[in-house]
């Protein structure tokens, strides 16, 4: 029954609030030393092969990750393409390579979103390790299962080229690692929230820890007592969505150097994140009554609340002082993605609402997908990687100028491939209504060229995607060997280094008049002050 | 209210745009305009694939999406170029 299942969901965030709050009782230390081994030591000599630097996790997180989504941009790409050219790449068949359409499309998506989430997963390394005061637990061992779920990744893209046994080992195997290691980066966080020196756990860390821990609760409560498909096909986004509202808290505040603007709606998003069901990616129908049914279509509404909330909260956070923000190519990405990801979510509502029920807009499900992944999640992560990668590698990124073309070249190829490939569902969903309510057309006559050409138009906007994720790549790999190494820059604007004061009372106002800055010591200077003492 | 001032209303400053962004901008007007100049003389007909182009690979690339990949597999090449590069250079 779906409300029982419902129930146990929010049983399983209490529980997940209150293991991370108040920890294991009694079996505490005897937890943490024994997940402490398993995360290095017990590893053995694949420990010894990675120096576990600070920050190498997220470096190498977010390298893998930048290669995976170019892979995937590039195939989203040439998918995209043989939508209406299905012979496009037909002259590679003399190397022995001649995928279907739908063969490379589905090595595409895994591709992009095992992509995405690396970069995501990276930031929400180095945002739990800043936030905590204490640095990420283990280095080592994020480095590690980095390269694990980057072998997985290789799987699952294999397995999708394979039909038949090996292509189902394949997929299953790269399924399995992929739980492994995200159990194993469950764990770090949870290490590295329990050493942590800041005693206030931010949103952000709530929602990096609910995001992978959740899904994986879930799990075993399905083995258990068994949960709806409809409820499993929620929580498939859960871990990439909740780490993107993750990054894009700890992001806008950093790069606007502002406060995030409200703690309420900050509550509500880690609340409603996790007690509530998301439409995005529900493309089939669940075995539900009507009853249920109309209760789904009322979580999934709710699961706007998480997002809009969010949404509200960064862009007052970067409208407090938006100079900074605007001027920050990541804090400028984040908030393009967060209004992508509001639009696709409330598209999203629609289509997962209709899957459940007439099933009469799915044709809009792919155009939707595009949209989130490439525009919401994709643009999310750019923020991430623009803000959190070169203070976890120590080095600039070698080029502001790239970071900022590449942002705008891909929320602009993703909302035009978007617009455009949706523009092109409709109007074929359209011709087929027509031919179906009227037997005297003849389906095979209707001139579909409109259709071609505005896939043509949207295959090339994406195209935009692609070319962006390779310069950011480039970027990336020229800034960890010869970026400019972080604290060596000179300072913004110049100030004293020191000023002497008498004692007395003097304003923060009259310090700055006076040029002081950040790093300006002040020595107050009193000749009659040992005296007295 | 009018405020005399002896500074002009408008000054020039120095700053230039970079080079790649007008090597870019410059690409894709001359792209626009290499279109439009095939539909002004060749009106109704395909745009040429790089098979038509270049005769090298006639057998290969025989549609469009070919100018595109040529891109892409640049873009790659400069991946591993540069990681070479720079591990060699460290």
């Amino acid at each position: 029954m779906l409300l029982v299942d419902i129930v146990t969901l929010w049983a399983a965030f209490l529980l997940v609030w209150a293991l991370v709050n108040r920890g294991v009782p009694i079996f505490q230390e005897l937890v943490r030393d024994m997940t402490d081994f398993f995360m290095e030591k017990a590893l053995g000599p694949g420990a010894d092969l990675f120096e576990g630097r600070e920050g190498s996790g997220t470096v190498a997180w977010m390298m893998h990750g930048m290669l995976w989504t170019s892979i995937g941009a590039t195939f989203t790409f040439i998918g995209m393409w043989m939508v209406h050219e299905p012979d496009a790449i037909a002259s590679l068949s003399s190397i022995g390579y001649a995928p279907s359409v739908a063969t490379v499309q589905a090595a595409a998506s895994g591709a992009a979103t095992g992509g995405i989430f690396m970069l995501l997963i990276g930031a929400g390394l180095h945002i739990n390790g800043r936030l905590s005061g204490s640095g990420l637990a283990s280095d080592t061992n994020a480095v590690l299962v980095s390269y694990a779920f980057s072998m997985g990744l290789f799987l699952g893209f294999l397995g999708e080229h394979f039909s038949g046994k090996w292509g189902d080992y394949m997929t299953t195997a790269a399924a399995t690692i992929s739980v492994l290691v995200t159990i194993a980066v469950l764990a770090n966080h949870l290490l590295t929230i329990g050493r942590r020196t800041n005693h206030t756990i931010m949103p952000s860390q709530w929602l990096i820890v609910g995001g992978l821990g959740m899904p994986l609760v879930m799990c075993v409560a399905c083995y258990i007592v068994g949960i709806n498909e409809a409820l499993s096909e929620s929580l498939v986004v859960l871990p990439m969505l909740a780490s993107a509202l993750a990054v894009a808290l700890y992001v806008v505040p950093y790069e606007a150097g502002a406060p995030l603007w409200s703690r309420s709606l900050a509550g509500v998003t880690i609340l409603m994140t996790f007690m509530t069901l998301s439409p995005i990616g529900v493309e089939g129908s669940s075995a539900v009554s009507i009853d249920e049914a109309a209760m789904l279509t009322i979580f999934y509404a709710a699961s706007m609340i998480p997002i809009l909330a969010t949404a509200g909260n960064v862009f007052q956070t970067a409208r407090s002082n938006w100079g900074q923000a605007s001027s920050s190519a990541a804090s400028t990405s984040v908030l393009l993605g967060m209004f992508m990801l509001a639009g696709s979510a409330i598209g999203h509502l629609f289509v997962g609402a209709d899957a459940q029920s007439a099933g009469e807009i799915q044709h809009l499900a792919s155009s939707m997908d595009t949209l989130f992944l490439w525009g919401g999640m994709g643009m999310i992560a750019w923020g991430g990687v623009i803000s959190c990668f070169p203070h976890a590698s120590g080095r600039s990124l070698h080029s502001d100028e790239t970071n900022r073309m590449t942002t705008w070249m891909v929320s602009g190829g993703a909302v035009l491939a978007f617009l455009f490939s949706m523009g092109a569902s409709m109007v074929s969903s359209a011709y087929d209504a027509a031919a179906v309510a009227n037997d005297s057309i003849d389906a095979d006559l209707i001139d579909m060229s409109a259709t071609g050409t505005l896939d043509t138009l949207a295959s090339i906007a994406f195209y935009a995607v692609a070319i962006a994720a390779i310069l950011m790549m480039l970027n990336m790999i020229r800034g960890s060997f010869s970026g400019t190494p972080i604290g060596s820059g000179e300072p913004a604007s110049p100030s004293a280094n020191r000023i002497a004061l008498t004692p007395g009372s003097t304003t923060i106002r009259q310090l700055l008049a006076a040029g002081a800055g950040v790093d300006t010591e002040i020595d107050v200077i009193c000749d009659t002050c040992d005296e007295e003492e | 209210m009018t405020v005399d001032s002896n500074l002009p209303d408008v000054t020039l400053g120095d700053d230039e745009p970079p080079m790649a962004r007008v090597m870019l901008v410059v690409s894709i007007v001359s792209a626009f305009a290499l279109l439009i100049l095939h539909g002004v003389l060749f009106p109704g007909s395909e745009i040429p694939a790089l098979g038509d182009v270049i005769s090298l690979f006639g057998g290969l690339a025989n549609s469009g999406i070919w100018i595109f990949l040529i891109g892409i597999l640049i873009g790659f090449g400069m991946m591993v170029a540069t990681v070479m590069g720079e591990a060699l250079e460290d």
